[in-house]
C-alpha cells in the first residue's frame, strides 16, 4: 500500500494521526475504527444523500452503499485534501450511480422555459431553514436537482458535471439555471 | 471549480453543505450487513467466475471430443439381461424360434412340444467334400418331412433371414423365386427405429419358408458345389439354401410409438460483446424417450430368439454443445433480463438403450449410435440474475433438427419442435 504509507509518513499532528490511525485500522478490518469513522461522517453524508435522492428511504439506501464503498476504497485515500471532502465525492458518485440505475437522469422536460433567472437572492432565503430548503430542492426534477447540487453545493464545474451526467457543459449550465429559477420562485411564494 | 456562481448559489450552497442529518442506529447495522454480504459475494463471484471459465473450457473440450471418432460412444452393441422375475417361467414360457444344428431331432421333438421350434445352427460340414460356410443354417438331411417347412412357415412375421447370394445362384428355381421375392436385406439385422415394412417382409418370409421346405424336398440339381465354386451345404444330392443368422441383437417396431416430451437441461456461459449483444455456449443434456410395441431379436450364445413385446422403452441421452448469439431486449441492468437469441447445437448420443418388458422379465439392449445431431433454434429467453455473474434462465424456442441418420425419436418424426430449456448461466 504505497499511497497509504506515503499518507502515514505525512501525518504529524495528533488529530491527523488519530484519523490516520483510524483509517489504517479500518483497512485492516477493525470494526471499532470503522464505527468511529462512520460516526464522524454519517450526519453530513446522510444530508448529501438526502439532497441528491429526494426521499428518505432511497437516501438511506444510497447512504449505506456509500459507506460500503468508502470502506472498500480506504486504501485509495492519499491524504491529499480533507478526508471529509474525499468521502463526500464517494457519496456523490454513489448517488449518481443510483440515479442512473433508476433511469432518473433523463433529460428534464422543458419546465418554466421562460422563467426569469434572478441574479439576486429572494428575500425569504435568509429565513429558510435547512429542512425547508432541502424539501424545496427535493421537489426539483432529478436532473435539475443533481446538476444544481453538484454545481452550487459541491462546487463542480460545468465541464465536470457534463462528464459525470453524460451531457454537454451547455446543457449543464442550462439545467443549473432552470433549477435556480425554480427554487427562487418556490422561495418567493413562501 | 467554483465558477459562475452567484449570490443565490452561494447562500444555498452554504446552507446545504453545512447540513447535518440525524442518523438512526439501524443504518450502521445495515452498513455492517452489506459489508459482510459483499465479502461473501466476493468469494462467490470469484467461485462463479472460476466455474464459468471452467464451463467454457469443458464446452470446448466436449466439442473437441465429439469430433473424435470412437470417443463418447453410446456404448457397444450389448445385450444384457436385466430382470428375471421367475426363472422357472423363463425356460418354458418364451415363444421363441431357436436355431440349432439338429433339425431332425428337433423336428421330432417339436411335434410334441408346446412351442414350435426350428433348430438350426452353425455350419456343420458333411463328411464329404463340403466346405463349411461360415454363416449357414444347416438343415439336417432328413428334410423331406413337413416339419421344417411348417415350422418356418409359422415363423414370426417380422423375422428376417438372409440367404447368401453365391448359394442362391445354385438353388432351384422355386427357391430362387422365393429369395428374389423376399425383401432385400443386407447382412445387418433389422435396424431399430427405422420404419419397418413388416407386413410385406413377413409375408415374403412366410412364402420363402414354404418354398425352402418344398425345394429341399425336391431339388436334385446340385451335387453340392455351386457353379461359382462356393460350397453349399448339401447331403445326398439335396441342396439346401444357406441362411445367414443375425449377428447382433436388434429391435424392430411393429406398433406406433408414444413419445415423451424431450427433457433438456443446460449449463451456459454468457460472454458479452457489447451492452446488448453477447455470445453463449455451454453444455446441454437432452433425454428422449418413446414407447412402442415390437419384436426383440436376441442373439446370445449362438442362439437367436425373438421376443414380442408391446412395451418397449427406447431411451436416448444426448450431450451437446450449443453456440448462440444473444441480444438484450429489456433489462440489461436489472435483475430480470429479457432477450432474444439464435443458436446452433451439435449433439452426440451418449446412451441409446431399449428396454424390452415381458411378463416376468425385462431385457436391455444397448445400441451404439454414431454420428452427430445438428440443430438450429431461435427464440426468446428470460434470465433472473441471482448476482451479476450468476443467474437462472428459461429459454422457450423453436428448434429444427436436421436429418442426421439418428434413430427414430420425436426429433426424427417432428424436426420442427418447440423447446423449453431451463438452466444456469454464468456471465463472464
Amino acid at each position: 500500500m504505497p499511497m497509504m504509507q506515503h499518507f502515514l509518513r505525512k501525518l504529524h499532528l495528533t488529530n491527523e494521526a488519530s484519523e490516520g490511525d483510524l483509517i489504517a485500522r479500518s483497512i485492516s478490518g477493525d470494526k471499532s475504527a470503522q464505527k468511529a469513522i462512520f460516526d464522524s461522517l454519517a450526519p453530513q453524508m446522510l444530508a448529501v444523500c438526502m439532497r441528491y435522492m429526494g426521499d428518505r428511504d432511497t437516501a438511506e439506501d444510497v447512504f449505506q452503499d456509500g459507506f460500503v464503498t468508502l470502506f472498500s476504497k480506504l486504501e485509495d485515500y492519499s491524504g491529499e485534501g480533507s478526508f471529509e471532502g474525499w468521502a463526500r465525492k464517494i457519496f456523490v458518485n454513489t448517488a449518481l450511480m443510483s440515479l442512473r440505475k433508476k433511469d432518473a437522469l433523463r433529460a428534464a422536460s422543458e419546465l418554466d422555459a421562460a422563467a426569469e433567472m434572478e441574479s439576486g437572492s429572494p428575500d425569504g432565503l435568509k429565513d429558510l431553514g435547512y429542512k425547508e430548503l432541502l424539501r424545496l430542492v427535493s421537489e426539483l426534477p432529478a436532473m435539475y436537482r443533481t446538476a444544481f447540487n453538484m454545481f452550487a453545493v459541491e462546487g463542480y464545474s460545468h465541464k465536470e458535471i457534463a462528464e459525470a451526467l453524460g451531457i454537454t457543459p451547455a446543457t449543464s449550465r442550462s439545467h443549473v439555471q432552470r433549477a435556480r429559477a425554480m427554487l427562487q420562485k418556490k422561495i418567493e411564494r413562501k | 471549480m467554483r465558477t459562475e456562481k452567484n449570490e443565490f448559489d452561494s447562500q444555498i450552497g452554504k446552507i446545504l453543505s453545512d447540513a447535518r442529518e440525524e442518523v438512526p442506529g439501524r443504518l450502521w447495522e445495515g452498513v455492517c450487513a452489506r459489508m459482510d454480504a459483499k465479502a461473501s459475494r466476493g468469494a462467490w463471484v470469484f467461485t462463479a467466475r472460476r466455474i464459468g471459465y471452467g464451463l467454457l473450457a469443458a464446452a470446448a473440450a466436449v466439442a473437441l471430443l465429439l469430433t473424435i471418432p470412437g470417443l463418447l460412444d453410446s456404448g457397444n452393441n450389448a445385450d444384457t439381461y436385466t430382470k428375471d422375475y421367475s426363472l422357472a417361467e423363463a425356460t418354458t414360457s418364451e415363444p421363441a424360434v431357436i436355431f440349432s444344428e439338429d433339425v431332425a431331432e428337433a423336428a421330432s421333438e417339436s411335434s410334441d412340444a408346446d412351442t414350435p421350434v426350428v433348430h438350426a445352427g452353425g455350419a456343420q460340414p458333411e463328411p464329404e467334400a463340403v466346405q463349411p460356410s461360415p454363416v449357414v443354417a444347416s438343415v439336417a438331411p432328413v428334410v423331406a418331412t413337413e416339419a421344417p417347412a411348417t415350422l418356418l412357415a409359422e415363423a414370426k412375421p417380422a423375422e428376417k433371414v438372409v440367404v447368401e447370394q453365391d448359394v442362391l445362384s445354385e438353388v432351384s428355381e422355386p427357391v430362387a423365386e422365393a429369395v428374389a421375392a423376399s425383401e432385400p436385406v443386407a447382412t445387418q439385422e433389422p435396424v431399430a427405429g427405422k420404419d419397418e415394412a413388416d407386413d410385406e417382409s413377413a409375408e415374403d418370409e412366410h412364402h420363402f419358408g414354404k418354398k425352402i421346405g418344398i425345394t429341399i424336398g425336391g431339388n436334385r440339381q446340385n451335387n453340392g458345389i455351386s457353379s461359382t465354386g462356393a460350397p453349399t451345404v448339401a447331403s445326398g444330392g439335396i441342396r439346401r439354401a444357406a441362411v445367414s443368422l443375425p449377428k447382433e441383437s436388434s429391435v424392430s417396431e411393429t406398433d406406433q410409438s408414444t413419445y415423451m416430451m424431450p427433457l433438456t437441461f443446460g449449463l451456459g456461459v454468457h460472454i458479452p460483446i457489447s451492452n446488448v449483444i453477447g455470445v453463449s455456449t455451454g453444455l446441454s443434456y437432452t433425454f428422449l424417450h418413446r414407447n412402442f410395441g415390437g419384436t426383440y431379436t436376441r442373439v446370445a450364445d449362438g442362439e437367436v430368439s425373438r421376443i414380442e413385446s408391446d412395451d418397449i422403452d427406447h431411451n436416448i441421452h444426448y450431450l451437446g454443445v450449443p453456440l448462440g448469439l444473444y441480444f438484450t431486449i429489456y433489462g440489461n441492468e436489472n435483475k430480470v433480463r429479457l432477450y432474444g437469441f439464435t443458436s446452433g447445437m451439435i449433439e452426440r448420443a451418449i446412451s441409446n438403450k431399449y428396454v424390452i418388458h415381458t411378463p416376468g422379465k425385462a431385457y436391455t439392449l444397448t445400441k451404439k449410435l454414431d454420428g452427430f445431431q445438428f440443430s438450429v433454434a431461435a427464440g426468446f429467453g428470460l434470465e433472473y440474475r441471482i448476482s451479476n455473474h450468476f443467474g437462472i434462465y428459461l429459454d422457450p424456442s423453436i428448434r429444427y433438427y436436421f436429418d442426421c441418420d439418428q434413430p427414430k425419436s420425436i426429433r426424427t418424426q417432428q424436426p420442427w419442435m418447440m423447446g423449453l430449456e431451463l438452466g444456469v448461466r454464468f456471465n463472464l
